[in-house]
Parts: C-alpha cells; sequence; structure tokens
C-alpha cells in the first residue's frame, strides 16, 4: 500500500452494514460509534439515524461545498461538531452506495472547498486575494494562494522525533529527484527549518523540528478535470508523509533485525580453538603444537 | 487537554484482531491476523530474504484481504497468542493503524494486550515498535484476562464489581485458565489447555470427511469452519444427545449449503453429531488429543485448588467467560454444572471424614456469560482506556526516552503478589 485511501473505511463499513441491515428487512439497531481521522477529525456515529461529524475546518467556503454535496442529508450540527448529516433509514434512498461514500469522504470534501476556491481564483486570473491560512492541526498550518498562473502551496508539518527530520528530509529530496522523470508533475520545495520565501512576512514557525513543503500547481494541475486527483493527493500528503517516515523505520528495523540474527550465527558458530590437540602431518607423523 | 483524541484499543489475537477506538462498545474491525506477503522462491534465511531494494516492504495485505491473495504467501505472525514474527507484525501495525483505523500515531494514546505469561522481552519489542517507529504519545499493555473480568461488569449489578475472579479465555489457538484476584494475575497458576478453536474445527473437519464426500478439499475447513460457528452446542449428557437424534433426526439434522469457489456449483452437506460433538471436546479433550484428558471443568477446579486458600471462594463465584470458543450455546452452563459437582463432592468427602462434625459452608459456584464475549477482552479495553484514570497509568514517550524499553518490561499486574 503506496498511497493512503482518501474516504474513512470504518464510516462507509458500519453505514453500508447498517443500511444493508435495513434492506434486508432488518430493524434498525442502535448505534452510537465514536472514531478519530487523520489530523483530528472525530467522528460520531449516532442515532437517531444520523452521522455526526466534528472538523476543524470552517473558512473559506467549506459550507458552500459541504452543502452541494450533503444537501439532501445535512442537518443542523450537534453540539462540539462542526457538521451533521443524516441518513433516515426509514426511506433508504436506492443510491445508497454513493451517499455512504460520500459521507466518509467528508473530511477530504472540507480541504476540497478551500482548494477548489483558489483553483478557481487562478482559472480567473484573479490574483488578489489573500492567502488562506488553516491551521488543520494544533501546530500545523497550511497556505494556499493563488496566482495568474499558478497555485501555491504550502504545508508546514512537525516532525516529533529527531530521526523522522532525517527520513523525511531523505524522502523530500527523493521527492524533488523523482520530479526530473516526470515533466507533468508539480513543482516540489522542500525546505527545513525556516519558512520558505512566500512566508517571510508572516508569522510561519520556524525550529529545528519544521519542515515546509512548497507545491506549485500549475494550470494542468488545476484545470476541472485534474482537480479532484490534484486534491485527493495533496490533502493526503501531510498523512503520506508521516506514514512513510513510520514505514521506513519498521524497513530500517527489519534491516536491523536481519542483521543481528546474522551476527547471532555467526556468534554462535565461533568456538574456541582447542590448543591441545595431536595434530597430523601429510606423511602421518603426528606432533603436538604448542 | 481537554479535547483529546479517542486512545487506539488492538487486541492481537492468534486468529482475530480486534481493533478500535475506545469509548465504543464493539471493536471497529475484527479481522484475521494474518499479513500476506510477496516471498521469494531462493534459498537463505527467512529475515535475509524479505528485504527487498524498492518498496517491496509495501507491498503486502493484512486482514481478509491477506486471505486469497493468489501470488502472495499468507502467514500468521502470532503463535498461542504469542507474537513470534516481529518483523511482520510491525509492517501489520502499519497497515493496521494507517489503513484501517486511520490514525495519526503521534495523537492517540494505544493500549495494546499481551497473553498470560508473554516474555518481558516481548513486551520490551512491542514497546520498542510503538514508540521508535510509531512515535505513539502513550502505551499501556494490558493482560487480557485482567481486560475480561473488567468487561464481565456490565452484565451485573453496579454494587458488585469486583477484579477476583477466573477467566476461561478460548480463542483460535488456545485456551487458558487464568486466576485473578484484586486485578493481580496468579501466573503461577495459570494452565493452559491444547484445544481451542482450531481444534474443534479440525475435529469437524475430520467426522466431515469421513462421511460427507460432496465437499471440495480445499474447502473442508472453511465448512468445518461454518457449520461450527453456525451450528453447533454443547449438549448435557452425549448419550441421551445421541438417542434424541436417532429418534427424530428431521428435527435435529440440519442442512449447510456451500458453493464450489470453482465450479460455483452448490453442494450440500448434512451436519448431524458433529453439532455437539464439536464442543465436546472441551469436555471429553481425549475425541482429539490423545495427549491430554482432563475436562476443562476439571482444570478449571484444579487452577482454583492451586491458588491461595483465602481467594477460592472469589474464584469460584465469579469465572467468566471470554473469547470465541465460548460463545457455544449452553458452554457456561455445562461447567457451571460439572464445576459444582466436583466442588460439592468434595464438601461431602470432607463432611463425612469429620464424622459430621464440621458442617461447610456450601460453595457458590457462579459462571458469568456476557453479550460482549467474543471480543471481551477488547471491550474490556475500551472501557479502561477511555477513564482518565487510564493516561496517569500509561507509559509515556518522555518515560521511554528517559529509560528505554525496560519501562515495559515490568508488568505492575503481576507485581503485588510477591
Amino acid at each position: 500500500m503506496i498511497l493512503l485511501e482518501t474516504n474513512n473505511r470504518i464510516v462507509q463499513e458500519t453505514l453500508t452494514l447498517k443500511i444493508k441491515n435495513v434492506l434486508d428487512g432488518g430493524k434498525p439497531d442502535s448505534v452510537d460509534i465514536t472514531i478519530a481521522d487523520f489530523d483530528g477529525v472525530l467522528f460520531h456515529i449516532s442515532n437517531p439515524d444520523g452521522v455526526k461529524t466534528k472538523i476543524m475546518l470552517q473558512e473559506h467556503g467549506a459550507d458552500q461545498l459541504i452543502k452541494r454535496e450533503y444537501d439532501s442529508i445535512l442537518s443542523s450540527p450537534e453540539s462540539g461538531y462542526n457538521v451533521s448529516v443524516v441518513i433516515d433509514l426509514e426511506n433508504v434512498p436506492n443510491d445508497w452506495s454513493s451517499v455512504v461514500e460520500k459521507v466518509s469522504l467528508l473530511k477530504r470534501n472540507c480541504f476540497a472547498s478551500v482548494f477548489e476556491k483558489y483553483f478557481q481564483f487562478q482559472e480567473e486570473g484573479n490574483d488578489g486575494n489573500a492567502r488562506a491560512v488553516i491551521h488543520y492541526r494544533d501546530d500545523e498550518t497550511m497556505y494556499v494562494e493563488a496566482k495568474k498562473d499558478r497555485v501555491t502551496v504550502i504545508f508546514s508539518t512537525i516532525f516529533k522525533d529527531v530521526d523522522d527530520i532525517v527520513i523525511g528530509k531523505v524522502f523530500m529530496q527523493e521527492f524533488k529527484e523523482g520530479r526530473r522523470k516526470y515533466q507533468q508533475a508539480p513543482q516540489v520545495l522542500f525546505s527545513h527549518k525556516e519558512p520558505p520565501q512566500e512566508l517571510s512576512n508572516t508569522d510561519a514557525r520556524t525550529g529545528d523540528n519544521i519542515g515546509y513543503i512548497t507545491f506549485v500547481l500549475f494550470p494542468r494541475h488545476t484545470n476541472k478535470n485534474a482537480r479532484d486527483n490534484t486534491i485527493n493527493l495533496i490533502h493526503m500528503l501531510r498523512d503520506y508523509l508521516h506514514y512513510h517516515i513510520k514505514c521506513s523505520k519498521a524497513y530500517i528495523h527489519q534491516s536491523m533485525r536481519a542483521k543481528t540474527t546474522d551476527f547471532l550465527k555467526v556468534l554462535n558458530r565461533a568456538r574456541p580453538e582447542v590448543k591441545d590437540k595431536e595434530k597430523k602431518t601429510i606423511t602421518g607423523k603426528t606432533f603436538r603444537q604448542n | 487537554m481537554a479535547n483529546r483524541l479517542p486512545a487506539v484499543v488492538i487486541d492481537n489475537g492468534t486468529g482475530y484482531s480486534k481493533m478500535g477506538y475506545a469509548g465504543n462498545t464493539e471493536p471497529q474491525f475484527i479481522i484475521p491476523s494474518a499479513i500476506a506477503i510477496k516471498e521469494s522462491a531462493s534459498v537463505g534465511d527467512q529475515s535475509q530474504k524479505r528485504l527487498g531494494k524498492g518498496v517491496e516492504d509495501l507491498d503486502f495485505f493484512i486482514g481478509d484481504e491477506a486471505i486469497n491473495q493468489p501470488s502472495y504467501a499468507t502467514k500468521w505472525p502470532i503463535r498461542h497468542g504469542i507474537i513470534e514474527d516481529w518483523d511482520l507484525m510491525e509492517r501489520f501495525y502499519e497497515q493496521a493503524i494507517f489503513k484501517y483505523l486511520r490514525a495519526e500515531p503521534e495523537d492517540h494514546y494505544f493500549l495494546l494486550t499481551e497473553p498470560p505469561l508473554n516474555t518481558p522481552e516481548n513486551r520490551e519489542y512491542t514497546a520498542e515498535i510503538m514508540f521508535e517507529s510509531f512515535n505513539i504519545p502513550g502505551l499501556y499493555i494490558a493482560v487480557q484476562a485482567v481486560l475480561a473480568l473488567a468487561a464481565s461488569w456490565t452484565s451485573r449489578q453496579k454494587g458488585d464489581r469486583t477484579l477476583t475472579g477466573t477467566v476461561i479465555d478460548s480463542g483460535d489457538g488456545v485456551t487458558h485458565v487464568i486466576p485473578v484476584a484484586e486485578g493481580y494475575v496468579i501466573g503461577s497458576c495459570i494452565k493452559h489447555i491444547p484445544i481451542a478453536g482450531r481444534d474443534i474445527t479440525y475435529f469437524i473437519q475430520q467426522l466431515l470427511r469421513e462421511r460427507e464426500v460432496g465437499i471440495p478439499p480445499e474447502q473442508s475447513l472453511e465448512t468445518a469452519k461454518a457449520i461450527k460457528e453456525r451450528y453447533s452446542y454443547v449438549c448435557p449428557d452425549i448419550a441421551k444427545e445421541f438417542a434424541k437424534y436417532d429418534a427424530d433426526p428431521g428435527r435435529w439434522m440440519k442442512k449447510y449449503e456451500g458453493i464450489n469457489a470453482v465450479t460455483k456449483n452448490p453442494f450440500s452437506v448434512d451436519v448431524g453429531y458433529e453439532r455437539f460433538l464439536g464442543p465436546e471436546i472441551f469436555f471429553h479433550p481425549e475425541f482429539s488429543n490423545p495427549d491430554f484428558e482432563s475436562p476443562i471443568s476439571e482444570v478449571v477446579d484444579d487452577v482454583i485448588q492451586n491458588c491461595p486458600i483465602d481467594v477460592r471462594r472469589g474464584l469460584y463465584k465469579n469465572i467468566v467467560l471470554s473469547g470465541g470458543s465460548t460463545l457455544f450455546r449452553d458452554f457456561g452452563r455445562k461447567i457451571q454444572r460439572d464445576v459444582k459437582r466436583v466442588v460439592d463432592g468434595r464438601l461431602k468427602a470432607s463432611e463425612e471424614l469429620s464424622g459430621g462434625r464440621i458442617k461447610p459452608k456450601p460453595i457458590d459456584v457462579g459462571v458469568v456469560s456476557h453479550p460482549m464475549q467474543r471480543y471481551a477482552v477488547w471491550f474490556g479495553g475500551s472501557l479502561l482506556a477511555s477513564t482518565p484514570e487510564f493516561y496517569q497509568v500509561c507509559h509515556t514517550k518522555a518515560d521511554y526516552d528517559e529509560y528505554g524499553p525496560s519501562i515495559c518490561r515490568h508488568n505492575p499486574v503481576f507485581g503485588a503478589m510477591a
């Protein structure tokens, strides 16, 4: 598994199960589940017949997009949560599997709203807009900025472990390398400790454990056809990066274990030589070596 | 932190892994603890061979996807409840956390479980993986038996919450009988029974093989498993049960309908005596395992008799079932009856020996069945991890960085008795 999935599997499976159960003529059973997703998202699936979710984003037109996508099932949010959608089990729509799919993509769509808005600005050649600053985690931020010919997306990410910085750096360098092979790929810049030029006059944090990843998206990434895919990939980037750092560590551990068993084998074979032993010469005489 | 994300609870069993977020009543995923990897055919050391050059280390499946994955080799990294292959387990966790639970491990506390008598080294390895690879903020490794006891609380009155009891934990690979006194496992008195879910499946498979011809050989294990899960129950008396079946076969015999995976033709199997004979091997182990002949009720009694005398009444009173293989109908009732019989017999004998001068107080034998039995351990973990105290007993990343993996070496649950 190289790429992470964009939808939330638990939400999808739980809803599918419940709806199928009702469609098969079963009684709707009670449900009360609280689950988390990446980036501090919290879902709460509960009765009566609803899905309630908590998501950190509100600014930048998240509402419009959510309205567009979830209009038929949207309801007023439960306290402590930002968005609530309700699925009525009494009359399940025929295309319920697509509804379920949509609900499981709730987190993605919240992110998407920002990107879509700025991709739109870029398309219209409108570059007088303020940069969007989204604190998608407590201490990590995403900046989106639209220019006439490009959209710049900058992520800041915190590495909690010193080893992570090294692996993250290598990984991002590899990213830059990889770009040479694929001409269509967006430009990627990685800067460690210091925020990139674009953010020089903002409150962007600096520090040993902070990395900044800059993507420059050109119109070919932001046009209507490629847009969805770009959003899918880019909003998972932070989790993707951290996932791969962890996988690399697991891989290193694996080779360390392999090496250890190797050394142990050598060590177990090693026996002290018995010194005081009779040896034979080629002619058949025996002698003792001291 | 006021707005903390829920802790992740993962219970890795031999057969199935139960995982989910704390605070829920059931695990979000119950998947086979299997991992499918690509393995080259070249000779050489296992672990060396697995180290590929590219991204082979990401090319694997876990859980249901790992079963029936052509051109992959399916591995089970856990044997008898204990993790044996750490390479594979680390990768299993990778996908379990990122693909299934979709949790950023740096944000969540983790509760993992361990079997009784897990080695301290294993506990250290687990801590190493969780803290080093996944950078988790805190870890608690709980003993399955204690969690199972905590899970049984829900089915009783509030005032009666005790952490003293005997846990019969029977999963797919192994069955343990574990005495727990006041939350502390009496390690020296734990007994293992080499009979568990898998043995029942094999036994049923064997019975079917002798009689039924229509089952495709490659599907016989799955068929046996389905029959076990769907139709099996525990009977009070085998001889009577046989008579009952012979008198009215139409009422008791069931039919299992299956579909051949290759030809897609349906086949049907008559399900007869194996309905009660399968689970019966707990009570007559000599049916399937000639080296082992003490029935489960006798083992339970033995275990309790080995324990310190002042906790024995509590242990008899609260026998808790946990694990998938205890789900057979009337399983608890039969154990209760058999243990009670042994205990009453002993009391009677002592009364006779004393010449009727001593009248012993009768001993209560109680077996607790509850709806969470299948994933009792996970449920107990979920209960524990949703309390605020959980965050105080966790080993934290700061502790780990300060002292190293040895902080997890010692599990406080075993300590206080000594």
